[in-house]
């Protein structure tokens, strides 16, 4: 009878409450997601950078690069999560907004696939740093919805404004906010180095 | 035999701490159902991307694919009737809506029979995902028929939903839904692999 009851009391303490399919967490989880990328300036920039290049450039790209980026940054996100290195990606991502602020400024018009691998290489960074922060529990999805909303909202943000490139005094306007991210993805560099 | 007895009874009693699947506590039988898949942040977006895809058909299809709905939570039912069960029926929700995501991300048309099965393996997972942690079969069918009920509801609307948008932006929208949907999903799975 003892050993049958230390053996009751053993698996009595052993089943924790798991608690891993409740709502608990749910809103702080994606609250959390959903500042980190407004909380950087730099992703900001970048993302805002995404949205403008992408109405620059017209269809198809308006919408291609948007669906791309996610799908990207979460395969960054996926080599982040599993520990996978990736060199300098702080330095990627201050130069991301340099670079895709100085193709919305020159209004650079590229390939829609160069545009593409652009794009998708600097999502590579943006994802790992995202991946790397990704809390494990309950909350992760809510979390990981956050986040990749609203860096999506970020790129209508982009797009939004970018479509006043379609009238003159507009393309000048987005033109000029092409070279102010670039000059502070400049300044996030700097920092960094 | 009595030891044994009292051995089971205290171990039964046990397994109710791990309430897995107490999305709220204390809201039990068919209200707790109906929240369910609400509440489960992997149910909701497979079930949206469900919604999407299935919006993506004809209105026919539309009501076939509700059908196969139907058929896989009688199946689930049925299977869980008979004591089957699924120890990582989230991950498989996941696997689907993260599939499924990639599907309206690309844009790729599927055949209707795909999608059927695609729906039928959503609500089965679905609801072996949702079994209560109670004993009673009673509260266990009530607590599974409102999931089944709301899990429906839910992948109707938003197929309603995305028929309703302006044809300009509809499938604009619906790929960059499907791209959220899947990068969460990926996401998510990834850190399941790692830990």
């Amino acid at each position: 009878m003892t050993r049958i009851a230390m053996i009751v009391l053993v698996t009595v303490a052993m089943t924790s409450s798991s608690l891993a399919h409740t709502a608990d967490g749910l809103a702080e989880g994606f609250a959390g997601g959903f500042l980190h990328p407004l909380l950087g300036p730099d992703h900001i920039a970048a993302m805002l950078a995404v949205g403008l290049w992408g109405a620059f450039l017209g269809a198809p790209a308006i919408f291609l690069l948007p669906v791309l980026f996610p799908l990207v940054m979460a395969a960054g996100g996926v080599l982040g999560i599993l520990g996978v290195p990736l060199p300098g990606i702080e330095i990627g991502i201050a130069v991301s907004a340099i670079v895709l602020g100085l193709m919305v400024a020159l209004a650079a018009k590229p390939h829609i696939a160069v545009a593409a691998i652009i794009v998708g290489a600097f999502a590579m960074f943006h994802g790992h740093a995202h991946g790397t922060e990704l809390p494990d529990g309950a909350n992760a999805l809510a979390y990981a919805l956050g986040f990749v909303i609203a860096t999506g909202l970020l790129h209508l943000a982009g797009i939004g404004f970018g479509l006043l490139a379609q009238y003159p005094p507009g393309r000048i306007a987005v033109r000029a906010a092409g070279g102010a991210i670039a000059v502070a993805g400049l300044v996030f560099l700097g920092r960094l180095i | 035999m009595r030891r044994a007895a009292l051995a089971a009874v205290l171990l039964l009693l046990a397994t109710a701490a791990a309430r897995a699947h107490a999305v709220v506590p204390g809201i039990g039988g068919f209200p707790g159902g109906l929240l369910h898949p609400l509440l489960v942040p992997a149910h909701v977006l497979t079930l949206i991307a469900l919604g999407l895809l299935t919006g993506s058909f004809p209105a026919r299809t539309q009501v076939c694919l509700l059908a196969s709905f139907g058929a896989g939570t009688i199946v689930a039912f049925a299977l869980i009737a008979m004591a089957f069960s699924a120890a990582q029926a989230e991950t498989y929700v996941l696997c689907l809506g993260a599939t499924m995501g990639l599907v309206l991300a690309t844009s790729l048309a599927i055949p209707a029979p795909a999608a059927a099965i695609v729906t039928a393996a959503v609500s089965g997972t679905l609801i072996f995902d949702s079994v209560p942690p109670v004993l009673s079969v009673a509260e266990t069918a009530s607590s599974l028929a409102g999931t089944a009920l709301s899990a429906l509801a839910l992948v109707a609307a938003t197929a309603i939903l995305s028929h309703a948008l302006p044809h300009r932006i509809r499938p604009i929208a619906i790929r960059i839904a499907g791209s959220w949907i899947a990068a969460s999903a990926i996401m998510v799975l990834a850190l399941r692999l790692a830990s």
